[in-house]
């Protein structure tokens, strides 16, 4: 029974306590626009289903026009930074805002720099 | 005796010796290459005239005659053909998808048995028409052969098994584990030296009874009696020996009967306690015979003191004489009846779940030394019963502030880097960065509900309005729904609740339009 409940404890204290090897942890974002684009993701998370109910609602030809009416004016009351049109995928290292590859999330200039030290996984110089 | 050749369909190399430069170039699998190329590109034909003289290099394989023309097509040369022509038979002429097939497989797959021509092979393939007959037969008959001897193996251990199954006469037929097939086996090795050492003795003390039997009428009664006992255990039987070599054979044959009733007593017999019981079994016999009572019982008794002194001898460690000591030792003799019942009592043991009856298999295990498999502890590899001790014993209070820290400490202590990229990969499946294999596509998604829970959403419906455009907008999103396999059943009743929430706030608006 002691034995239980100091593997619990064990489990718990792994997860809290760092391991002892050093691990690199990014504990700054590289720059405040990269910050204020976290923020905004997150926000949109959080309304997400809002609002998709509430544009449900208005993209309608079924419900009366003063619902959709009252619904409008609902999501322009929503926080700014909610709706996720406001994300823009900047590179993860560099946070340059143009010319990032969507699948690696990097800009053009980090992954030429990486593919040419064979540091990307199945990237290879091409010729034809 | 498979011979190299045969299996190609090479000829010997004597069919090559027309030409010198054959023998040393001519491999195996180059020849089953050209054998196979020679019919495709009519260029070889050149080719194949610096082999065969009956070859002209202008003229196509197929003109030159008929009969190489039919041959042809099976692959095969003329003399081969021939000579493998008896083994086609009316079965082998399969349609000829099923020949080509085989035909393309055959030659194919021998080829490559031999490391051969992968170009061969991979022509074959590629032809539409091979008719080749013999191959089918060849290399059924080659794989049969196979087959044979692997079944061989096989059917010995079968045989060996079916035979114990036999002799213990248990109705549980071939269900049964190989553990307990060769322990059963192993049992009537066992008991079948015993039978047979018993056996042994049963005839020489029948001669030897014979003989003395011939001597005197009484003992002719006796060795009657003694044929007609049916159960002898092997105790009995080396006790015999050594009565009728102190020619003392009324005594051991008065003896038998006494001990056969002695017998079913119990198992394990000890003289000393049937001391005075033999006494007065000998005294009864003694009276039932029809003359000489007193003699023979005095031999009874005296031969009994003998019996005991011997024993006492041994037991104060006197002279080792294995006779002795071998009667000393007792047999368990079950009928076959127990026998069954044990084995069945193991099966139905066995038969269940793994985790849940362990103490009656270790009992048995105690019981018999030689089962080695249920000794030890239980990995619990293949359970999920074992976590009921583990949940039984959860019922403590919550660990103390002080038991976090010195958890923490051993944690912070024991955590070592991780030596190689397997340990890597461990430590991140353990902190959920790395899946687990094989991929589990449910891992995490705990969505206990059926289909129909999804599907039929019409009950949720029933705080809505019956008509109107709230309820057409209302089942619009109930048919969205349930062809949505990302959500969860929870989260689509949200959905629906949400709006109902929506649409009682908006009440009084709706009612005004």
């Amino acid at each position: 029974m002691a034995a239980a409940a100091l593997c619990w404890a064990l489990r718990a204290a792994r997860q809290v306590l760092p391991s002892s090897c050093p691990r690199q942890v990014r504990s700054y974002y590289v720059d405040w626009r990269m910050l204020r684009d976290v923020k905004r993701r997150k926000m949109a998370y959080e309304y997400a289903d809002e609002r998709l109910r509430i544009n449900a609602i208005r993209k309608n030809s079924i419900l009366p026009k003063e619902l959709q009416e009252v619904a409008d004016k609902e999501i322009a009351a929503l926080p700014r930074d909610s709706c996720p049109v406001r994300i823009r995928n900047r590179c993860v290292l560099t946070s340059r805002p143009r010319g990032v590859k969507r699948r690696w999330r990097l800009s053009r200039i980090v992954f030429r720099h990486f593919a040419d030290h064979a540091q990307m996984s199945g990237v290879q110089r091409a010729m034809w | 005796m498979l011979q190299p050749f045969d299996q190609l369909g090479v000829p010997p190399l004597g069919f090559f010796q027309q030409v010198n430069v054959l023998p040393v170039l001519m491999t195996p699998q180059l020849d089953a290459a050209l054998r196979v190329w020679a019919d495709e590109v009519k260029a070889w034909g050149h080719f194949w005239s610096v082999f065969r003289k009956d070859v002209s290099p202008n003229v196509s394989l197929a003109q030159r005659s008929p009969e190489w023309a039919q041959h042809s097509r099976c692959g095969l040369s003329r003399a081969e053909h021939s000579r493998t022509c008896w083994q086609r038979s009316p079965h082998t002429r399969a349609p000829e998808a099923q020949a080509v097939r085989e035909g393309a497989a055959g030659p194919g797959r021998l080829c490559r048995e031999r490391g051969g021509a992968e170009p061969a092979g991979t022509l074959l393939r590629g032809t539409p028409v091979r008719d080749c007959c013999s191959r089918p037969a060849g290399r059924a008959g080659s794989a049969g052969r196979r087959r044979r001897r692997r079944c061989g193996m096989w059917g010995g251990v079968r045989a060996r098994g079916g035979l114990a199954t036999r002799l213990l006469g248990t109705a549980h037929g071939r269900a049964r584990s190989k553990q307990e097939l060769f322990s059963t086996s192993s049992v009537l090795s066992k008991d079948k030296d015993k039978s047979a050492a018993s056996k042994d003795s049963t005839p020489e003390a029948a001669a030897k009874r014979q003989e003395d039997g011939a001597e005197a009428p009484k003992q002719q009664l006796l060795d009657i009696i003694g044929n007609m006992k049916v159960e002898v255990s092997y105790r009995k039987k080396l006790q015999q020996l050594k009565a009728s070599e102190r020619k003392k054979q009324a005594v051991s044959k008065l003896e038998g009967p006494d001990r056969e009733g002695s017998v079913p007593q119990g198992i394990t017999e000890d003289t000393q306690r049937l001391n005075p019981e033999l006494v007065t079994a000998a005294s009864a016999v003694a009276s039932s015979l029809p003359r000489n009572k007193k003699q023979t019982e005095s031999e009874l008794l005296a031969q009994l003191r003998r019996h005991e002194e011997t024993t006492d001898k041994q037991k104060k460690g006197g002279t080792i004489n294995l006779r002795n000591v071998i009667s000393e030792m007792t047999v368990k003799r079950q009928s076959p009846e127990q026998w069954g019942a044990r084995l069945s009592g193991r099966i139905s043991l066995q038969l269940d779940e793994d985790g849940q009856r362990t103490r009656p298999g270790r009992s048995s295990a105690q019981m018999d030394s030689r089962r080695s498999l249920k000794v030890g502890k239980r990995l619990n590899i293949f359970t999920k019963a074992s976590t009921e001790p583990e949940h039984a014993l959860k019922t403590v209070s919550s660990p103390t502030i002080w038991d976090l820290e010195f958890a923490k400490e051993v944690a912070a202590v024991t955590a070592q880097p991780p030596r190689n990229g397997f340990e890597e990969m461990i430590q991140w499946t353990k902190e959920g960065i790395l899946w687990e294999f094989p991929i589990d596509n449910e891992a995490g998604m705990e969505d206990d509900a059926e289909f129909h829970e999804h599907i039929f959403l019409d009950k949720h419906l029933e705080g809505f309005p019956k008509e109107g455009p709230i309820r057409h907008f209302m089942e619009l999103v109930i048919c969205g729904l349930s062809k949505n396999p990302y959500l969860s059943v929870k989260q689509k009743v949200e959905h629906i609740e949400w709006f109902q929430k929506y649409f009682e706030e908006k009440k009084e608006l709706l009612q005004e339009i």
